[in-house]
């Protein structure tokens, strides 16, 4: 598994990577996929909930609003995929699949800046967090 | 006490490993500082005018003796052999190396303390009355609510990236010693006509360069509704609040833009969406915290011998006037320890008087201490017969100082001589007035006077809410002084009014001793104070006594 994930990452051409489970995948482009693209400053009352996809765009780390939105669109009864795109720091990708992102987009730049190592080892950290205890205890 | 459990425990380690991590990162370039800098303020370390400074939380201003000493330690192995207790009853250590400072998270670890969310643009260290648990003017103990809350913010996934940093303030005392309205969010503990407890919730107050007092958001709130209703006020927030400028990204000002009407309809309609996803914490979970805060097992003990000393001696009894505070139980007393020894500066302790007080706390007063945000040390349960043991050993470590509430006791943020946003000095101010009051053994005849110094228009001083206010400015390369009157805190919030051009740091004192003549000259009888007096007659005796005739000339 490990191996194969490791193999596809070095097949990448495109300018983008995927993290999914903690692991890199190529940003393919699947045409078949009904997307929509939106921003920080979306008002969730006007989101298509029906898309296969919603992308969100974090412009820079130091704005969270993609963490609520991302949250608010679960919330709201949304099943489909939550992608966050941009600038994302593999700090942050706990905090982002706790709001329920399914996955992240960053540029083959910032794949190098912090490797795959950094975003598996942050992503244990997405469980056992007081929230989740908060609630749930 | 709120006693950590193995989560929290395995919490805090795990978050020591990971900052390990994050700074091995830094030393090895991985991360630039631009990355690192969020992450090291996540956990509470910032930059300074001269080095690092690690800012550690006291949640709600409790902690234990065991607490105390592990502080003394760092404060003697890795710093200057003190720490600097702040307005947001944390604790800041002002010389750590950066290399040093996982070192110094494993230490706090190993006592239940940590560096978490003390600064950043997330939810701060939630503050609280500093006599919580132990007042007779409680309604409630407002701290199960704030380590509810504490667990509730700590790592929250949404909210770690806010417009600014965020800050909630409670009081379970409508004497509001916590000063709640000049924090983000604000609660009240209270109780409704059929005696459940709530809370009145006030929304965008704060200091800083532009303050306000928190407007009512809501009268009362049952209290199981709490977490899911701060849920949305902070969704509201992270969605909302401003982030094109940085002078304009609190909340306080989405508030005054928007007003609270229209904030509190976008707050109560995502509160219903809160509502309905929000899993409240089981029973278990809350009787758990509850079980932590309980009160101690209180001593009997006879207190003729007490009685007789406070007759007999002067020293004794003049302390107890100004440093002690009426208990819940009629035996005991909440004593306060001044941190503004004359000639000292203002909320700093030594490695071996944070001893002393941790000692003192073990004895005589059941393990607990509280850190107030008049940075001050409070001893919250002492049996009335321990008082003048305590009052000796205060003594010995030079901690005696019987100035709670006077004019000495003065609140002053870092300024010049640590903070690299002054434009003036705060301390050595500080020091110089609290010096010429106390040689002229005038503080008890001034009596009650709140006069808080800040050393920049970020307010850290707090003086905005002094009765007198001193904000340090500058002018022409050259520090200027401006005064603020009439400030006020409590509930009763008020800001205080410029009185008009700024001082030089030599013509400052002169001014305060004007200031502080005309009001022993125009108060009623002596135990009309400062505030009062103010309040009475109005600002324009107290100007022209700081611009007497001939200065206003040369003004004009
Ligand atoms: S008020 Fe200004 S000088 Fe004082 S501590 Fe705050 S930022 Fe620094």
């Amino acid at each position: 598994m490990l191996h194969k994930q490791q193999k596809a990452f070095s097949n990448i051409t495109a300018k983008s990577t995927i993290v999914r489970n903690g692991f890199f995948e190529k940003a393919e482009i699947d045409s078949s996929k009904n997307t929509l693209e939106i921003d920080g400053n979306a008002k969730i009352s006007q989101i298509d909930l029906s898309k296969d996809m919603i992308i969100i765009k974090f412009e820079k780390f130091a704005d969270g609003r993609g963490f609520s939105l991302a949250k608010l669109l679960r919330q709201n009864g949304y099943k489909g995929i939550i992608r966050a795109k941009g600038n994302l720091l593999v700090d942050q990708y706990p905090l982002a699949i706790r709001c329920g992102v399914d996955e992240v987009e960053i540029s083959f730049a910032h794949a190098q800046h912090q490797p795959k190592e950094q975003w598996r080892e942050a992503l244990t950290r997405a469980n056992n967090n007081y929230l989740d205890r908060l609630m749930l205890a | 006490m709120y006693q950590y459990n193995q989560f929290d425990r395995h919490f805090v380690a795990n978050r020591v490993k990971q900052f390990r991590s994050q700074v091995m990162r830094r030393l090895d370039g991985s991360l630039s500082e631009e990355e690192f800098r969020p992450l090291r303020l996540m956990n509470g370390l910032y930059l300074q005018l001269h080095a690092y400074m690690l800012r550690v939380a006291i949640p709600y201003g409790s902690l234990n003796s065991k607490q105390m000493h592990q502080l003394a330690y760092i404060a003697n192995k890795y710093d200057k052999n003190y720490a600097h207790f702040t307005t947001r009853q944390n604790v800041q250590f002002n010389w750590p190396k950066l290399k040093d400072v996982p070192d110094i998270l494993n230490d706090l670890a190993q006592v239940d303390m940590h560096a978490i969310q003390t600064s950043g643009n997330c939810i701060r260290n939630v503050t609280s009355d500093h006599f919580a648990g132990a007042s007779i003017d409680e309604v409630a103990d407002p701290r199960p609510s704030a380590e509810l809350l504490r667990q509730y913010s700590t790592d929250h996934p949404q909210f770690q990236f806010l417009p600014r940093k965020f800050k909630i303030a409670i009081s379970g005392s409508p004497k509001d010693r916590a000063v709640i309205r000049s924090n983000d969010i604000g609660l009240l503990l209270k109780k409704d006509k059929q005696g459940n407890l709530g809370y009145e919730i006030y929304l965008g107050g704060g200091l800083g360069r532009s303050p306000f007092v928190g407007k009512l958001l809501k009268g009362f709130l049952p209290k199981a509704d709490l977490l899911p209703y701060i849920e949305a006020i902070m969704v509201v927030y992270n969605l909302n609040g401003r982030r094109d400028n940085k002078y304009k990204a609190r909340i306080k000002i989405l508030v005054h833009e928007n007003g609270i009407k229209k904030i509190k309809q976008e707050i109560e309609e995502n509160f219903l969406i809160q509502k309905k996803n929000f899993k409240q914490p089981s029973d278990k979970l809350i009787s758990a915290i509850n079980e932590r805060f309980k009160l101690p097992n209180f001593k009997q003990a006879n207190i003729d011998d007490y009685k007789t000393e406070l007759k007999q001696n002067a020293q004794f009894s003049n302390f107890i006037k100004n440093n002690i505070n009426e208990h819940k139980n009629k035996d005991y007393a909440i004593v306060s320890v001044s941190l503004k020894n004359i000639g000292e500066t203002p909320g700093d302790a030594t490695s071996d008087q944070i001893k002393t007080l941790a000692g003192l706390a073990k004895q005589y007063s059941h393990d607990e201490l509280r850190i107030s945000h008049e940075q001050n040390i409070i001893l919250p349960h002492v049996h009335k017969s321990d008082l003048s043991g305590v009052f000796k050993e205060l003594q010995k470590a030079n901690l005696a100082t019987n100035n709670i509430g006077l004019i000495s006791d003065i609140i002053a943020c870092p300024g010049m001589d640590y903070c690299a946003l002054a434009t003036a000095r705060s301390i050595p101010v500080a020091k110089q007035i609290a010096k010429h009051f106390n040689e002229l053994n005038l503080e008890e005849e001034i009596g009650q006077l709140k006069l808080k110094i800040s050393g920049c228009i970020n307010a850290c001083g707090h003086h905005h809410v002094g009765h007198i206010g001193i904000l340090g400015l500058e002018k022409q390369g050259k520090e200027s002084y401006q005064i603020t009157l009439g400030g006020e805190e409590n509930l009763s919030m008020n800001i205080g009014k410029r009185a008009g051009p700024g001082f030089s740091s030599d013509e400052l004192l002169p001014a305060i001793k004007r200031l502080i003549k005309a009001y022993l000259n125009l108060r009623n009888n002596p135990d009309e104070s400062f505030l009062s007096s103010y309040k009475r007659l109005g600002k324009k005796p107290f100007i022209n006594a700081l611009y007497p005739k001939e200065e206003q000339a040369n003004v004009a």
